[in-house]
This record gives C-alpha cells, structure tokens and sequence, in this order.
C-alpha cells in the first residue's frame, strides 16, 4: 500500500474507533453548540448525529448546570488546560439510564468527564472536547463500602 | 408510554425468528472456534414481571451454584442486558472445549467465562442488531457472581424497572456436558421501539 492509502485506511479506522468508543466525545464550540457526536452519546442519548449538531448542549439537555459548567468550559478555552468533573461532585453530566438496566441498582449512568481543549494551527483554542465515561460500577461500589463502613462505625 | 402486558403471536413468532437467526450465527462461530456441534433449542419470548423475575430464572438453571455475567447494550432507543448463566458442573467440559490444559484457579475460571459469555452474547446481539438494522453499543461485562446459588446473584430490591422482555436460549454443545442459558432482557421502553421495528416485517 502506498503512504498516502494507508494514511486514508489509518484515518478510517480512527473513525471507526471514535464512533464505536465506549466513551462519550462531544466537540463544542465557543457558543457551546455542538460540532460532533459520536456514537456513545448517539446510543445513550436517543439524539441522532444530525439531531444534536449545530444545536446548543445547554437547551438539548437541561440537566447541565450551565453556569456551573461554563465556569469549568472558559478555563479550557482561556488557559488551554484541561478541566475534570468527578461522579462524587456531580453524579452526571447528562443523565443516561444506566447501561445495565435489569441487574443494575443505579437509577442513572454515573459519569467522569474530562474536558481539553481543542488548538487551532495559531494555537488558539476555539473548540473544546467533552469526553464522558461511564463510571456507574465504581462509583457502585464505593457507595456499597461507605454502607459496610458506616455499619461497622457504628458498632 | 403504555404498558406492555403480553405480546401478540406474531410479534413473538417475530422475536423468536429473529433471535433464531442470530443465535444461527453464534453458533456458526463458535462451531468455527471450538469444533463441536452446537445445539439450538427454541428461543423463549416471554414478557416478565419483576415480581416472577428470580422464578423464571431458578426455573431455567436449577444447579446448586451457577456463575453469571451480564453485558448491557444500547443503540437507537434499544436497551437491555445479556445475561449468560454457567451451570458450575459444566465448568471443566468447558476447559476442554477451550483448551485450557487445566483450570486451576478462580480467575482461570473467570479468564474462560469471559471468554464463552463474549462470543454468545456479542455474535447475537450483533445478530439481532443487523437484523434490526441498529448498531448496538455494548458495555463492558460484569460478573454477577461465581460459585453461587442463583437466588443470590440478583438484587431485585432495587430493581428500578417493571417488566422487561426475556428471550431465553438454552445452549448445549452435542457429545458435552456444556450447559449454559442466555437471557436477552430487553427494557419496556425497548419493547415498544422494537414492536414498531418488527411491525414492518410482519407487514410483508
């Protein structure tokens, strides 16, 4: 295979992993509007790719703090660093079902994000990327050993 | 949403051709990997209610202990778990079958449970998928328990749903003794998406 084919073949299976990723990656702009979807939030969410592009992320999902995550979001664009939200301050940023819906305890996907920035050539930063995980057992678990702990203290 | 309370003929001979299919091509593929016979029963569409849930499930397996893992998937307003029960009693057939000279430990064990729970669940449910047209995400798996009575892997006190749809296959593999039971549960609100889906296949 020449160079510049298995660039293309290289780039497409990027895509492919992106899309199929069982991690959540939004791109959005400085309005907030989103720009990509991939397949993660395309599932849990219900909003097709064309549904949510070009739409704003605060009036899509109303359960975003918007204040709150602005504040987060204009630390990535002004200082190009990343930002984080862990499930134990906020259990989710977009409230999915959990991904195991019959044998699961959790009423709603408990989630990490991790926002970075997202440079153009000029090094500016225009865009951001919101990457979601979804960290409901864990965060499962840790709730289980507070209660065992708590049951133990009080004895 | 209206409730779903029963499914028509048609819509269950649906679910069951479907799953037919697929379960087809899982076996296809593990006939392929391990080299034996594998046998197919008749898938069971049944609608369960959270109250007859842990009965339905006693009643498929009745070892004295079972090891389980589940996986849940999602895709274009579909969700619902893979739920793959073991009979422990089939556990050395398996190493055989699989090649593992010999299973030692318990995460030797856990190693060869994976193994068999990710090529049923994933060859079906990307079977269903496809017939469906949807791409399924599918999450990690979970271990639900080993070595234990059936009555102890589940939690339904804090089950958060109501009746689910339960497409239950009982695989076995010719000249072994491999035993083992998938559950498809599907949400009620899957239900619902999926009817219309199929809709369109009963209609031709």
């Amino acid at each position: 295979m020449s160079d510049s084919k298995l660039e293309m073949t290289e780039f497409h299976w990027l895509m492919d992993v992106l899309q199929n990723i069982d991690v959540g990656l939004v791109v959005l702009d400085r309005d907030y509007s989103i720009k990509l979807w991939n397949g993660f939030m395309e599932n849990h969410s219900g909003l097709r790719p064309d549904q949510a592009k070009g739409k704003n992320l605060f009036s899509l999902f109303n359960e975003i703090d918007k204040s709150w995550f602005q504040k987060k979001a204009e630390s990535v664009f002004l200082l190009n660093v990343r930002a984080f939200t862990i499930s134990e301050q906020r259990p989710y940023l977009f409230k999915f079902n959990n991904n195991h819906p019959i044998t699961g305890r959790a009423e709603f996907m408990y989630q990490n994000a991790t926002i970075i920035p997202l440079n153009n050539a000029d090094g500016s930063t225009e865009h951001i990327c919101l990457i979601v995980y979804d960290v409901t057992n864990s965060a499962m678990s840790k709730h289980d050993l507070l209660g065992v702990q708590s049951l133990l203290g009080s004895h | 949403m209206s409730e779903i309370t029963a499914l028509t003929e048609d819509e269950r001979d649906c679910y069951q051709e479907i799953t037919n299919v697929a379960m087809g091509q899982a076996a296809d593929r593990l006939a392929r990997l391990l080299n034996v016979y594998v046998v197919l029963p008749i898938p069971n569409v049944n609608i369960i209610e959270r109250s007859e849930f842990k009965m339905t499930i006693k009643s498929l397996e009745d070892a004295p202990s079972v090891s389980a893992v589940c996986q849940g998937f999602i895709g274009a307003g579909i969700a619902g778990e893979a739920l793959l029960i073991f009979n422990d009693l089939s556990f050395s057939d398996i190493a055989k079958l699989l090649d593992y000279e010999s299973v030692q430990n318990s995460n030797e064990e856990l190693e060869m449970l994976m193994d068999v729970a990710n090529v049923l669940n994933g060859a079906c449910i990307q079977g269903i998928g496809k017939q469906l047209d949807i791409n399924f995400s599918q999450s990690h798996p979970v271990v639900l328990g080993q070595h234990r009575p059936i009555s102890e892997l589940l939690d339904d006190k804090h089950a958060t749903w109501e009746r689910t749809m339960a497409i239950e296959i009982n695989y076995t593999i010719e000249d072994h003794n491999v035993n083992c039971d998938l559950l498809l549960l599907f949400t009620e609100e899957s239900v619902h998406h999926m009817n219309r889906l199929i809709s369109f296949l009963l209609e031709d």
